[in-house]
Formats: structure tokens, sequence, C-alpha cells
């Protein structure tokens, strides 16, 4: 529902400002204007995956990128960006949508140890997150998270046994998104996802 | 000059029994019928802090006794005598040696004798720390706060209270644990750097680090001869600069999952997002603050300390830009803009979420209402018209909110020619912070005081204290109302007061943390007297899709029944709704006793935003009531905008005992 009403606000905003002002309606350049522009760009996108139980795009051929500062992230705007359509800034990362066109084997490029930071869509919240590289897997009660590293030849990097949770990264030779999927019909975790991070706490 | 009766023994004489070179009040042999003392040596305090002497009196006939202390100078010193015990009380604002004179009579005669008093070093900012003891100072602001608006923290000081041995990890953007009013208290190698991935997560930027000043106002270094207090000023420190890299990894390390994290007794968290759609807590980390509660602090649970955020007005920022709700509904915000709910970590039972109030006693401006706060505590205002926070600051002259990124909103925070104000020469420290962010480690310190006072407290007792110990503040305060569609709607409840006898707000939570009361609370708990933790299922309504009233203050109504028998801790709602606008929406809640809770008010920062899509709120207005009954939901467009949406499904579950 997000993606269509998104895209109905992109080509109709000028006439649903005005009806909506007649209307007393909201005016919220925040939540349609900024966020069509990606929903846009994600609709070429051929990788969608679940995580934390929102489903996302990857947006085809971009990552996060860090910012010069990691306090000041790059100030962007829709304009003035040169390939790219938008950006957005998140904690210490920046968020260039460019206008890329994608395929299958492009995206498994993009996917691995040296891209990490990717980025995807959110389609219900209409908000953009940042893909950390990181699988998120609960491990079943039969199987530790050094036996699931060695089993696919993944990189454990930290393992939390009171939660029967361990995080891993995949090899530059190794594409994210399908070892989460083998992981998930193999039989030896509860579960397994892509981490994202969607919304990032700031201090107060 | 006080008069003090003690019956005593008719042959006077007093025996001062000190700890190593404090003094003593030795017998005398003379006349039986005069009262004779006598001095060994002079005693020791730290400023605002008690000194209690024992007394050892002896006499005949049991005459009534009056003692008389005078102090030079003049009122500084205070003394009392009761049973054996002679207590001395600095004035809380004075530092120095005081001549001190106790004079025993027996109504026919007395003695006086003469000792001294030496009040240890001030900690020289404290004069300006009115969220510890306001006496209506400005902390360099234009107006002064009210005397009296503060934390009654200064008798759980006197009374030897510091936080001492109570470890607290202020899990923020950084931590300075070199800075000269912090180091004393900090675990040595306790931190951890989640960006270089070492022991020292000192922030490597220059304009000011975050989780230095709110180290501060928890546990700057207490009388040291610089900077000021922290609430529990002898509390140890460790820090996790989670904001650098928010992996949820590193989330799970952060609160406790981790061995540099296992020996936490309280997490102070001065941070939180602020979605602008309605978003889920990542359920690995829920799952940590469950066993952190479950298993830290050898099962009695850690204290998990939350600010509430700073969105009343604010909805968001992004790319350096703050939006305020103001430019999505084109009038003055006279509702929360963010509410505590919208950040899902808030609306979970194993946070205390805390809201900010000024130097006097209102809500700050800026401070974010809603159903999930527990408290409130002082978070000031910017230090410009009315008075923030005195607490440290990145040191240095060019680096922090006072230096060269400085904050120069008043003249402390000013710097000339790479020189600080007269009181900040070095440019330590830092008077003007402010935030939800200030709250929060305010409460985590007198949790440590707590914690000290009485360890054996689980966490959800410090709650269960801290409810019932915190003072009502603003309790004029009448509720919001706005028009829709003709109708008055009341969007903001007022005070209100539940079934089970608790006082709730949606800014306030249940009022403002009161140290002393919650530390004597503590010192009387009787152990085990919540009884056993649990948490019924969802109560799921059936699929509705029931459309809600357009622009109508009715609103659409819907119940659900819970049979599980608890005493309620927090309730939970999660909603499905359709709607083109989802920040037009209001949520109600009313309990099985009647009592009514804002989980949503509208025309919030949600805007625009489609949808709430499983949508989590807590509520802790229903604290103490029973479980058992019908639960109403009410729904509420409070918009004109051309959108009707429907309630999808709801569904409910108690956590209580």
């Amino acid at each position: 529902m997000k993606l269509l009403t998104a895209m109905y606000l992109t080509f109709i905003s000028l006439s649903a400002s005005a009806s909506a002002s007649a209307n007393a309606g909201i005016s919220d350049t925040l939540s349609v204007n900024v966020n069509s522009i990606v929903a846009l760009q994600a609709q070429k996108s051929v990788i969608v995956f679940k995580s934390n139980s929102d489903q996302y795009q990857l947006i085809p051929g971009d990552h996060a990128k860090l910012s010069v500062s990691v306090f000041k992230a790059q100030t962007k705007s829709p304009q003035g960006l040169g390939a790219a359509l938008w950006a957005d800034a998140k904690n210490k990362f920046s968020l260039p949508i460019a206008n890329h066109e994608t395929t299958l084997q492009s995206a498994v490029t993009f996917s691995n140890i040296n891209h990490y930071d990717q980025i995807a869509y959110n389609e219900r919240t209409g908000a953009i997150a940042v893909i950390t590289g990181q699988i998120l897997c609960s491990y079943a009660s039969n199987y530790d998270a050094k036996f699931i590293s060695e089993h696919f030849d993944i990189k454990l990097i930290s393992d939390f046994p009171h939660l029967k949770t361990a995080f891993y990264r995949v090899h530059p030779w190794q594409d994210l998104f399908s070892i989460t999927k083998s992981l998930n019909q193999s039989g030896l975790v509860a579960s397994a996802e892509v981490e994202v991070i969607e919304n990032f706490a700031m201090a107060n | 000059m006080y008069h003090l009766k003690y019956l005593s023994p008719f042959i006077v004489s007093l025996i001062l029994i000190g700890c190593g070179g404090e003094p003593v009040l030795a017998p005398t042999a003379g006349d039986v019928n005069v009262p004779t003392l006598s001095f060994i040596g002079s005693s020791f305090t730290n400023q605002g802090v008690v000194k209690t002497l024992n007394i050892s009196a002896h006499a005949s006939n049991g005459e009534a006794l009056t003692y008389t202390l005078i102090s030079d100078p003049v009122n500084k010193v205070t003394g009392s005598v009761s049973g054996t015990t002679l207590t001395l009380t600095p004035d809380i604002n004075y530092s120095g040696t005081a001549t001190l004179t106790l004079t025993a009579s027996n109504g026919a005669k007395d003695t006086s004798k003469t000792f001294t008093l030496t009040v240890v070093e001030n900690d020289p900012l404290y004069q300006y720390q009115w969220h510890l003891n306001n006496s209506g100072q400005t902390n360099f602001a234009s107006s002064v706060g009210i005397a009296s608006e503060d934390i009654n923290v200064d008798c759980a000081i006197a009374a030897g209270y510091t936080g001492k041995g109570v470890v607290v990890a202020i899990v923020d953007e950084g931590l300075e644990i070199a800075h000269e009013d912090l180091s004393a208290n900090m675990v040595v190698n306790g931190s951890w750097d989640f960006v270089g991935n070492d022991l020292d997560p000192t922030n490597q930027a220059n304009d000011g680090d975050h989780g230095t000043s709110v180290a501060g106002l928890l546990a700057s270094v207490g009388w040291n001869g610089v900077g000021g207090r922290g609430v529990a000023p002898s509390a140890s420190l460790k820090g996790f600069n989670l904001i650098k890299n928010q992996l949820v990894s590193n989330y799970v390390s952060a609160l406790g999952g981790a061995s540099y994290s296992f020996d936490v007794d309280i997490f102070n968290q001065s941070y939180g997002s602020s979605p602008i759609s309605s978003s889920t807590l990542n359920t690995t980390v829920e799952a940590q603050y469950l066993s952190g509660v479950t298993s830290l602090r050898g099962g009695k649970g850690a204290v998990y300390i939350k600010s509430g955020g700073n969105g009343f007005y604010k909805r968001t920022t992004i790319n350096d830009v703050v939006h305020y709700c103001s430019s999505i509904y084109g009038q003055k915000t006279v509702l929360s803009c963010q509410n505590t709910n919208m950040d899902p970590s808030n609306s979970i039972p194993y946070n205390i979420i805390v809201g900010a109030l000024t130097a006097k006693g209102k809500k700050s401006s800026y401070s974010t209402a809603g159903s999930s706060l527990w408290i409130s505590a002082p978070g000031g205002e910017y230090g410009v018209s009315e008075p923030a926070m005195m607490t440290t600051d990145q040191s240095g002259c060019s680096r922090g909110r006072t230096g060269a990124y400085g904050h120069s909103y008043n003249r402390f925070n000013s710097v000339s020619a790479g020189t600080g104000h007269s009181e900040n020469l070095k440019c330590n420290y830092d008077s003007t912070m402010s935030g939800t962010s200030s709250s929060a480690p305010i409460l985590s310190g007198a949790v440590a005081l707590m914690l000290e006072a009485n360890p054996s407290l689980t966490w959800r007792d410090v709650k269960h204290i801290l409810a019932n110990t915190s003072d009502q503040v603003d309790p004029g305060l009448s509720a919001t109302t706005i028009n829709v569609n003709g109708a008055l709607y009341m969007a903001e409840p007022a005070w209100v007061t539940n079934s089970a006898g608790y006082k709730f707000h949606n800014y306030y939570g249940f009022g403002r943390v009161n140290v002393g009361a919650a530390i004597n609370a503590a010192k009387s708990y009787s152990q085990g007297s919540l009884g056993n933790f649990s948490t019924t299922s969802w109560v799921n309504s059936a699929s509705l899709s029931q459309l809600i009233p357009d622009n109508s203050a009715t609103g659409l109504s819907t119940t659900l029944s819970v049979n599980n028998h608890k005493v309620i801790e927090a309730v939970q709602v999660k909603i499905n709704i359709l709607h083109r606008n989802s920040g037009v929406i209001a949520i109600e809640l009313t309990s099985p006793s009647g009592t009514k809770s804002m989980l949503l008010n509208p025309l919030n920062a949600f805007g625009g935003s489609d949808d709430l899509t499983n949508f989590v709120m807590l509520s802790n207005a229903f604290y103490g009531e029973s479980s058992t009954g019908s639960w109403t939901i009410k729904v509420v467009d409070s918009h004109p905008a051309a959108d009707v949406g429907t309630l999808e499904n709801w569904s409910i579950r108690i956590f209580g005992h």
C-alpha cells in the first residue's frame, strides 16, 4: 500500500496539495515527496528480503558511504548531486540514491564483504535502511554458532549464547543474500536474516 | 544557636567516640555538680555531608541536660543530640573550618568546650547545580528557577549515600575517560569503544561529547575541588559508545550481553530514535533487555533507564535540518509532536522512561509526552532565558560545547582568546546542557543511591519505589483539548488518579523523582513484596476492518476482555490501522477500572505516513490496577483531511504479578 500511495502522491502532488489545502488537509512533504523518489528507484530492485518483520528492497547498485565527518553527515538534497537522484544522511552514513539500472548479477556483486552498507527501501514505512553486512542468526538448540560458521564457511563476528543468537559476515566470494537464504533452508538455524538499521538512535 | 534537651545522668561527662583523629569529649574529674567537657583533635567531613559522633555521657541523678552548639562562622554548622549521637550538619553551601562550641548545662551550671569541624573542599560549580539544590539560581541564564524545585538529594548525600559500589554504564556516543572530574570514578579498563574495538570510548570529534556531559550529571567526582558534583558522586562509570556504531550486536553487547557489561547495575541510555512512521523494536535487542532484567545483578535484574525524547515540537532531524509538526498541520503545536511510544524501545516495560523538568518544576518545553513515561527529572531549558544544566564538557578550549565549537549561549560558556570564563578557565564544563538526555542520568544517579542503600532491590522494586515516592508536579495542569469538527476533544488528559491510587500524567509519568523519599523507601523495603513477574499472552481481537469515522471526536470504540488476573505493572497494546495520514489518529485505552490513558495523541509526528503496522504502545497509567475485565480502545480521526481509515485489529497484553 505504501508504494502505491507514494507513487500516487508523487504524480498528483500538486493537485493533492491544492485539494488538501481546500480541505484543511495536512501538508507533509517529508513523508511523501522524498520517499517517492526512493520508492521509484527501489522498483528496479530484484532483491527483496525480510528483516525484523519488515520487507526491504535492495536499492540497486548503491551503498551507504561513510561521511567525511562522523558527526556531520554530509548534507544532501534532492538536487545538485551529480548522478544521484537524492540522498539522505543517517548517523555516520550518507545515503545517495543514484539512477542505476541493475541486474541480479550486479546486485550480487555489490553484496559481498567489499560492499557492506548497501541500502534498502522499506515499502511499509517508506524509509531507507542501511544493510550492515551482518547476518543475524538464531541458532537451533542442536547447533552452536561455531558449527554454523564452519558449515557455511562464514565468519563468526559475535556470539550471544544466552540469546542463542550469533552474527556473521560473508567472504568476498560469497553473496550475503544467497548465504542467508541457504541458512534458512538448511534446518540448522531457527532463523537467519540480513541485518539492517532503519531508525538510528540519536543523542537526546 | 540551637538548644537541645537531653536526659542524661547527673554527673555530666561526654565522650565523643570518633574514628581515628576525630574529636573526643572526655570525662573530666571534678565537681559532680558541674558538667565537664574536654576535647582532643578536630573532625572532618565533606561539604553537605552530615558528621555524626558518638557521645558517652555519665551523670548521677538523671537531671535533664541542655546542649547548645554555636558555630563560627555563624550558623554554618548546626548540631543536635539524640541518644548517644551528636549530629553536626554543615550548611549545604559551606566549606572551610568551622569553630564549634558545645555547651552542656544541667540547669544550674554549664561547661563549654570548643573544637573544629573542617568541611572539605567544595565542588566549585555545585552552587549552580539547581537540580541538586534549587535555591533559585540562574546558572548563568537570564531568569531564575524556583527554590526547592529539585530532586531532594542532599539529605541522601548528607546521610552518606554517594553511589559507591554501584556500576553505571553510559551508553552514548562517547565518554572522555580521562576527564578531570570523571576519571576517578571510571572503572579501569571497563569501557568499550565500538569504533576502534578498544577500551577507550573517548570521542574523537571536537564539537562536544554528549556522553561526557551525561556522565557528569550522574557521577562527577564529589569534593575534589573541581567542577560540579554528580547525583551519585562515587558511582563507578563505564562508557560504551554505541551511538557511533549501531549494529544490533553492539546493542546487545552494550546492554549487558558482553563480558564487559555483565557487571553493570544501571544502563543509562540518553538517546532515542524519532521515526516518522510506525516501527518495531528489533527482536534481538528486546530479547537482550529481557535477559538483562532476568539474569544480570545475580538475577535481580539490571536497571535500564532511558530518556523519553526531546520531540514535543520537533518531528525529526534529517541532514541536520530539524523538522517540526507545525509544518505538517499548519498550526501552532499544542500537542506533543513526537510521542514517547513512537520510539519502540520506549514501549517495553524493561526500560524506565524519563521526561524532563525545568528549574521551575514544570515540563521542559521540548520534553516528549507519552503514556510510556515512568517518571520525570530535571533536564532544564537552554541556558539562555531559563537555566540549563551545569555539567562536564570535553576538556579544553579548542573543543567541546564550551570552546571552539561552543554553545556560547551565556557568559559561562563564552571563550575569549582561548580562555574560558573565570570559573571555567580550561573550558572543561558546560552550563547549557539540556534535554531528557540530562533527565536520564539524574535518575540513574538516584537509582545508584537507592541500590547502595539496599542492594537487594530488583529492577521492579526500583520502579515500584520510584512510582510510590515521586512528587506530583504541576498539579493544576489542565487537559489539552482540540476542536474536532465542532466538538471539543480531550487530546491530552490532565493528571489522572487510577483505581490503585497512583497519579499519572503523560507529561510527567508518576512525577518528579524524590531521592530522599526513595532512599528511605529503599531502606525499609520488604524484599519480594511484588511477587513473581509474568506476562500474559497477547489477547487478540478478531479481524475488524472497521471504519474510523473521519474527523469525528466520537471515534471508533471496541473492547477486548482480559480474563487473566494480574496486578498491573505495565500494559502493551499492538494495533494495525490503515490510514493515509496516520498522524491525525488518536488512540485511547480505558481499563476495566475506568482509567483512561492516551496511548497516542493526535496531530503527531507520523503526519502523512501511511498506516500503523503492528504498532506497539505501552502505558504505565494503570499501574497497580487489576487486569481482569473489559478493556476499551477508542480510535479518533481528528482531522478533516479527506481520508477514511480502518481499524484492522488490535491486541493487548499485561505485565504484572
